[in-house]
């Protein structure tokens, strides 16, 4: 077996409150090594079409990748994948931290867990030594309480924590999992799913080590030597450490790009006091980084001013910044911070709980709800109190935050009339803070990504626009071609697919989105030699891809299964009619061109552009006819 | 930083005089208005922005 693998799956199910380890064969891992493509396949072969999500019927499937836990930079990643109670499409949201490599060490590929705890639970791993524990003394209480008395229970303070808030509690729809409190897999609700299996927490504790003696291990852990100094040289990682993820803001807003009250605007007036620079001068308390990665792009923060903010919790990432910044029309760097710490503590996705509280505040301006049903809240852009007390209110269900706790979808077909419009959702799931009228292939992945908009199904435009920039060539053996950031078209569609098929491998592996080239440091070459020496198997480039595709396609099957089609691979609305302002002023989504673009890519990808299913053609090349046969394609 | 310039300059007569590598920069705005690297002209006391190519964070 690789190095990667010891081929072992932790089966749970907490309505028996019972446990057993399966072994699965190296030549099924190569077909699924692991990740997205070890969920898809767990999700498509074992659940039933439209089983509830929130039921214990639902399987959550917590999944490493083949190089989670591998001594270099950005190989940290592990994914939890359910039906999600966000979208009713499949659920998936990768993390980093430590979480992952610890339960590597400790022996396993994935956990899949069935069923409904009759009480609060959580599961403790120990190398080979696992047990259901009583979680009714955890329940209801926040992440870094939770996270001391099981390490205190353990008597060991290396104990890593995955665990849910009471955002997840209470079963709001876009709660998250957070793990050494700082790391979160935040999107499509799958700590509800945790939630609704009365699951608080998983504890694991792991022994081993990812490379053995069995193996030549060097390309490994040279490539952890190279990349250790390579950071600093390359402007993509050096970029990320220098400035983290806040460096988008004044990037982003320059462009006239910068999703701004609800994606009407494109600049934020306030953008200037939300920089990286405003940042380090206001909030910044620490830099701190993920297993073996040196790019340190995560922030510390720490506030005694106007909020109190603990450095506990980890600092806004961009999403967050502009989440709750200029997207709720906030230039307060204070009270986003604020923001973010009680999303964390309560462990719900920052997007979508930004996003949400947006519209709510678009609906609210536009008299589609009052003060009666805000409980006299006045929810206007910019309103800093009303934006965090309405956060506490959805974790809480309580007062306006039960109908947003449903997500901004569900709540806009409660609240009737227009509101629909002022839902910026696909599938139901929120948009992060990226304007695809400013870099499409974006939003080609909003409208065909299989969770719902997410902005890390591909590679931005800008990337790869520039035939002679470092990140383009660091790419170019992928087979892209240069193209312009917003140009529509069949060889856009083309270079979507690639890039699509590179990050969804990425998903599968293990590896962070800051890793590979184009949008980092390592080298298309360096992934494959590692996947090699990992594995022992004679890998090529095109068999990655396929990897990364297989991946994909498994979990659109898993859409076709549960009802979806081609009227939800589509846009809101808005992205179609012009931004409001700044030097984008006008631009729009031209909607045929958008349209032929999605055909094209249909096309490309080998799916049945009418009711978007993979062909049996298509399935077969990935060697997963028995897909086809599911179908009935 | 501040550069004092005597008469407008093209904008990729900067970049070159800055030693900034001209393929890294995928977005130029002189006083907020978005231009191309290559074909905009600069005179003292413009703002100018250069920022790199940026993706998903």
């Amino acid at each position: 077996m690789a190095y990667g693998t010891r081929g072992k799956i932790l089966r749970v199910d907490l309505t028996q409150s019972t446990f057993r380890v399966e072994q699965f064969s190296e030549e099924f891992y190569r077909l699924y090594p692991g990740g997205k493509a070890l969920a898809g396949y767990f999700l498509l072969s074992e659940l039933a079409p439209n089983t509830d999500a929130l039921s214990p019927d639902n399987l959550l499937v917590i999944a490493n990748g083949l190089l989670t836990g591998a001594p270099f930079s950005t190989a940290t990643r592990f994914t939890v994948a359910a039906r999600s109670p966000l979208t009713g499409a499949y659920g998936e949201s990768e993390a980093g931290g430590f979480w992952g490599p610890e339960l590597k060490m400790a022996g396993y590929e994935a956990i899949v867990i069935s069923g409904r705890a009759a009480q609060p639970t959580y599961i403790s791993i120990h190398d080979d030594k696992v047990e259901l524990c009583d979680a009714t003394e955890l329940w209801g209480h926040e992440p870094e309480e939770v996270q001391t008395r099981i390490r205190a229970k353990h008597g060991d303070d290396r104990v890593r924590v995955l665990q849910i808030g009471i955002g997840g509690e209470n079963l709001v729809r876009y709660a998250a999992l957070s793990n050494e409190l700082r790391h979160y897999n935040g999107r499509t609700g799958m700590g509800a799913v945790m939630g609704s299996k009365n699951l608080k927490a998983i504890a694991v504790r792991g022994s081993g080590r990812y490379i053995d003696d069995s193996h030549d291990a060097r390309p490994i852990t040279d490539l952890g030597r190279t990349l250790a100094k390579r950071v600093k040289d390359h402007p993509q990682s050096w970029d990320l450490q220098v400035k983290g993820t806040p460096g988008l803001v004044g990037t982003l807003n320059t462009a006239g790009i910068l999703p701004t009250r609800n994606f009407r605007q494109g600049v934020f007036e306030g953008a200037d006091k939300l920089k990286w620079e405003a940042y380090e001068k206001d909030l910044l308390s620490g830099r701190h980084t993920c297993y073996a990665c040196a790019i340190r792009c995560k922030r510390g923060v720490k506030v005694n001013d106007r909020y109190q903010v603990s450095d506990v919790y980890g600092g806004p990432e961009y999403e967050t910044v502009e989440g709750f910044g200029g997207y709720c029309g906030v230039d307060d760097l204070q009270a986003v911070a604020k923001a973010n710490e009680l999303c964390n503590r309560y462990t719900l996705d920052t997007i979508s709980t930004s996003s949400t509280i947006a519209f709510a505040m678009e609906c609210f301006e536009q008299g589609l709800i009052g003060l009666k049903d805000t409980d006299g809240i006045d929810l206007r852009f910019g309103n800093v109190e009303a934006m965090l007390t309405t956060i506490d209110l959805i974790a809480r269900r309580e007062g306006i935050g039960q109908l947003l706790a449903e997500g901004s979808k569900r709540a806009a077909e409660i609240i009737g009339g227009g509101a629909p419009l002022f839902a910026m959702q696909v599938k139901g799931e929120e948009l992060p803070m990226h304007d695809p009228r400013g870099k499409v292939s974006v939003g080609l992945g909003y409208a065909i990504g299989e969770h719902g908009a997410d902005h890390l199904y591909t590679v931005h435009d800008t990337l790869v626009a520039n035939a002679d920039s470092i990140t383009f060539k660091g790419a170019a053996s992928l087979g892209i071609e240069a193209l312009p950031a917003r140009e529509l078209s069949n060889a856009k569609a083309r270079n979507y697919a690639i890039l699509e098929n590179w990050c969804s491998f990425g998903k599968v592996v293990g590896l962070c989105y800051f890793g590979p080239a184009p949008r980092s440091f390592i080298q298309i070459e360096e992934v494959l030699m590692v996947v090699r020496a990992a594995t022992g198997w004679d890998m090529t480039l095109e068999e990655l891809l396929r990897i990364g595709e297989r991946a994909t396609n498994l979990a659109r099957a898993f859409n076709i299964r549960n009802g979806f089609s081609r009227k939800d691979d589509t846009l809101p609305e808005r992205l179609f009619q012009p931004l409001e302002n700044g030097p984008m002023a006008g631009a729009t989504i031209p909607r045929q061109e958008f349209q032929n673009t999605m055909d094209d890519l249909y096309r490309v990808k080998g799916w049945n552009p009418a009711t978007t299913a993979p062909t049996r053609a298509r399935l077969s090349e990935l060697g997963i006819e028995w897909v086809a046969d599911m179908l009935g394609v | 930083m501040e550069i004092h310039l005597d008469k407008p300059i093209p904008l990729i007569d900067l970049v070159a005089t800055l030693k900034l590598p001209s393929a890294e920069i995928a977005i130029a705005a002189v006083n907020g208005t978005l231009v191309s690297l290559h074909d905009a002209l600069i005179s003292d006391e413009d703002h100018v922005e250069l920022h790199p190519p940026c993706g998903g964070g």
